[in-house]
């Protein structure tokens, strides 16, 4: 039995076994019902009580696009940065309390950064900045963030640094047996985070931005419910009948428990947070759901209502609220002073307070970093019967290619119009870069498939020839060039589908007609 | 593309009303939901908070090409979300287990399968639960056919060295 059988079978036997209790369809007609009107309630009520200037676009405007990093300007020269704005956005921009401050929105779209009033607002996403499932501010203008799809060649859960200027992410430590990495703050040049592993422990590591000194701070804990870490100081939420707080130094030592973290209470809910000597956390306060403000020192508590069911993050005495597809941001004093509405159908948001500045760090974002090409040292080759022009052509596509002169080697694609991508208008270096970082590196590639024998079609020159003959001996020609499992699926599927692989075409009179893959 | 006449019937060109939509879909959808997600209760919970939306939208939605494949991303992705918020509270002593109804008959398939990356394990559903087309399956989760391909060819591969030593 194929594989794919066994995998269709069982997918089919087990889903039989599934049963979802009825539905009924009215139901889920009434609560989209409500939905609507209290959306549209939401949206009038903001708009009259705040005064403000709803700026609507399919694309947020840049005020202050983006720079890309110095080296990937040298390197990349034209390219444009990979900043797009996915589907709807909408920011209302209201006064200005933290000019200083602003918002990013971690989600599967990628990062989206805004400030106060929404002028300088943009988002990124780029391979390797998409599906962002966690992000923490390295205190220095960068990040250290998780992805909820970890690209490869990386380890999926992979703890990333995106250093202040960096338009590429390093990896700081990959979740041991498959457990689950939450960073959890930058302190003293060491990211803590916390691993949960597969059995359901959780413990508290650390490890220097330059992945040195990996070190495990608090070992496995039960019912850890949430961990902050600030100044030296390590705050650990712990569940259970009788939970409160535990307080470490971020070397691990315990630390004595004061009166207001030791109260045995039904545990903490929720998450919590340090900054600037508070300890924040949310409490039912009066019924009412509130973010709790707590002296550190004097353990002297105040509360300011939220938003029922909202997260809450707190950070420099200010806070960071989202429910739904809404973010709010204010102080404490309650306050709100942005507000985004998702852009995004579906999607999940986490929002929190970088502490970055744009001005000082304009180039956070997603340039397109080094270049992932290989350079293979290998001779032209010298085919024959060839035109003139067309061996002109096939040298120079031959010598940028194993050079990775992928700016030379744009310059020719778009001179000659030659297809090089089906997705879309983008610019010939990004379709490549993004390739490669997905373990397609294009350029060496096009060396060894220019090392094959071409075909000749409607006045096109076709290397491998295979693409237009789809002949035995052809097919031959690449089980050297391509992978065993590449070729073994192409060649299966040769008399249904034929060659779709990367392909070069010239025409007769020297133009590069395609450098292109897939369908 | 044309209307999938498979074995399973998932209607997703209808452009009739959401009661036709919903009464013909649901069930397939918290099926691929569950099989993507390893967890039938989150995936019922899953699939109706993604019908509630598509009747939110229905007038949108309603113009999709592939409806089914709209209400299986919000409904994946809603999980996602859930699943991460639910990283932030408090946990139980006990890590979430398997729904028993969710055991295949073949354990070392279960387990290659579902310990697949998410994304690998969406498109092997769609594409060999749901028999989707490539193109179908790549509208569903809004990625192009040839990242499609790719997942599928890179799970495949997976899953060959796994259950069979090769690739």
């Amino acid at each position: 039995m194929s594989l794919e059988k066994r995998i269709r079978d069982e997918l089919h036997d087990t889903a039989e076994r599934l049963a979802l209790d009825p539905g009924e369809y009215r139901r889920a007609m009434e609560r989209g019902a409500t939905r609507r009107r209290q959306r549209l309630a939401m949206i009038v009520t903001g708009a009259l009580a705040l005064g403000v200037v709803v700026v609507a676009a399919n694309a947020i405007e840049l005020a202050s696009p983006v720079e890309p990093a110095s080296d990937v300007a040298t390197t990349l020269g034209p390219v444009p940065p990979v900043t797009s704005a996915p589907g709807s956005v909408e920011t209302t921009a209201v006064p200005v309390m933290m000019a200083d401050e602003i918002v990013a929105v971690a989600s599967i779209d990628g990062l989206g950064v805004y400030s106060p009033g929404g002028e300088t607002a943009f988002l990124t996403s780029d391979p390797y900045h998409q599906s962002i499932s966690w992000a923490i501010s390295d205190g220095e203008g960068g990040l250290v963030f998780t992805h909820e799809v970890t690209p490869l060649p990386w380890v999926q859960g992979t703890l990333m640094w995106l250093g202040a200027g960096a338009s590429m992410p390093s990896p700081l430590v990959a979740p041991e047996g498959g457990g689950v990495i939450t960073p959890l703050e930058v302190d003293q040049g060491s990211v803590f985070y916390r691993l949960d592993d597969l059995a359901g422990s959780s413990s508290i590591r650390a490890i220097g931005l330059d992945g040195s000194d990996s070190r495990v701070v608090v070992g496995p804990t039960p019912m850890l419910g949430s961990a902050a870490v600030s100044e030296g100081l390590l705050v650990l939420s712990l569940g259970g009948d009788c939970g409160g707080y535990a307080l470490y130094d971020t070397a691990g030592t315990a630390l004595p428990t004061p009166d207001w973290a030791s109260e045995c209470g039904p545990g903490v809910q929720n998450d919590i947070a340090l900054a600037d000597g508070y300890l924040f956390t949310l409490s039912d306060i009066d019924s009412q759901r509130q973010l709790v403000r707590i002296d550190l020192e004097t353990g002297e508590q105040a509360s300011t209502p939220i938003i029922e069911g909202w997260q809450v993050e707190a950070e420099a005495a200010s806070r960071v609220a989202y429910g739904g597809n809404i973010i709010r941001v204010g102080d404490f004093s309650g306050d709100e002073f942005v507000e985004t509405e998702s852009y995004s159908e579906g999607h999940g948001t986490f929002a929190f307070l970088p502490s970055i500045h744009l001005a000082a760090n304009p180039r956070l974002g997603s340039g397109m970093g080094e270049l992932p090409c290989t350079v293979l040292d290998v001779p032209n080759p010298e085919p024959t019967g060839l035109p003139a022009p067309v061996e002109e052509k096939f040298q120079q596509v031959f010598t940028l290619a194993k050079t990775c002169d992928l700016e030379a080697l744009a310059e020719v694609v778009r001179e000659d119009g030659a297809a090089f991508t089906y997705g879309g208008d983008e610019h010939p270096v990004q379709t490549w870069v993004r390739n490669a970082r997905f373990g397609f590196d294009i350029m060496p590639m096009t060396v060894r498939i220019l090392n094959t024998p071409p075909a000749l079609v409607d006045g096109i020159y076709a290397w491998p020839g295979v693409f237009v003959t789809n002949s035995e001996e052809d097919w031959q020609q690449l089980s050297g060039i391509l992978s065993a499992a590449e070729f073994d699926l192409m060649y299966k599927q040769r008399d249904d589908i034929g060659y779709l692989g990367l392909r070069v075409g010239i025409t007769e009179d020297g133009r590069l007609s395609y450098l292109i893959s897939g369908d | 593309m044309a209307v999938d006449t498979g074995e399973i019937p998932v209607v997703r060109f209808a452009t009739g009303s959401f009661e036709a939509f919903y009464e013909t879909n649901r069930q397939h959808i918290f099926r691929a939901l569950a099989l993507t997600l390893g967890n039938s209760d989150l995936a019922a919970d899953s699939v109706d908070e993604a019908m509630v939306r598509a009747y939110q939208r229905w007038r949108t939605v309603s113009t999709y090409d592939n409806q089914a494949g709209w209400v299986y991303r919000v409904g994946l992705n809603w999980a996602r979300s859930r699943l991460r918020k639910r990283k932030r509270e408090i946990l139980s002593d006990q890590p979430p287990e398997l729904s028993t109804e969710l055991t295949f008959s073949d354990p070392d398939l279960e387990r290659t399968v579902m310990a697949l990356p998410l994304e690998a394990r969406s498109v092997v559903v769609l594409r060999f639960y749901l028999d989707w087309s490539t193109d179908d399956v790549a509208d569903a989760l809004g990625i192009r056919p040839g990242t499609v391909k790719s997942r599928l060819h890179r799970a495949m591969n997976e899953l060959r060295v796994q259950l069979e030593g090769n690739p």
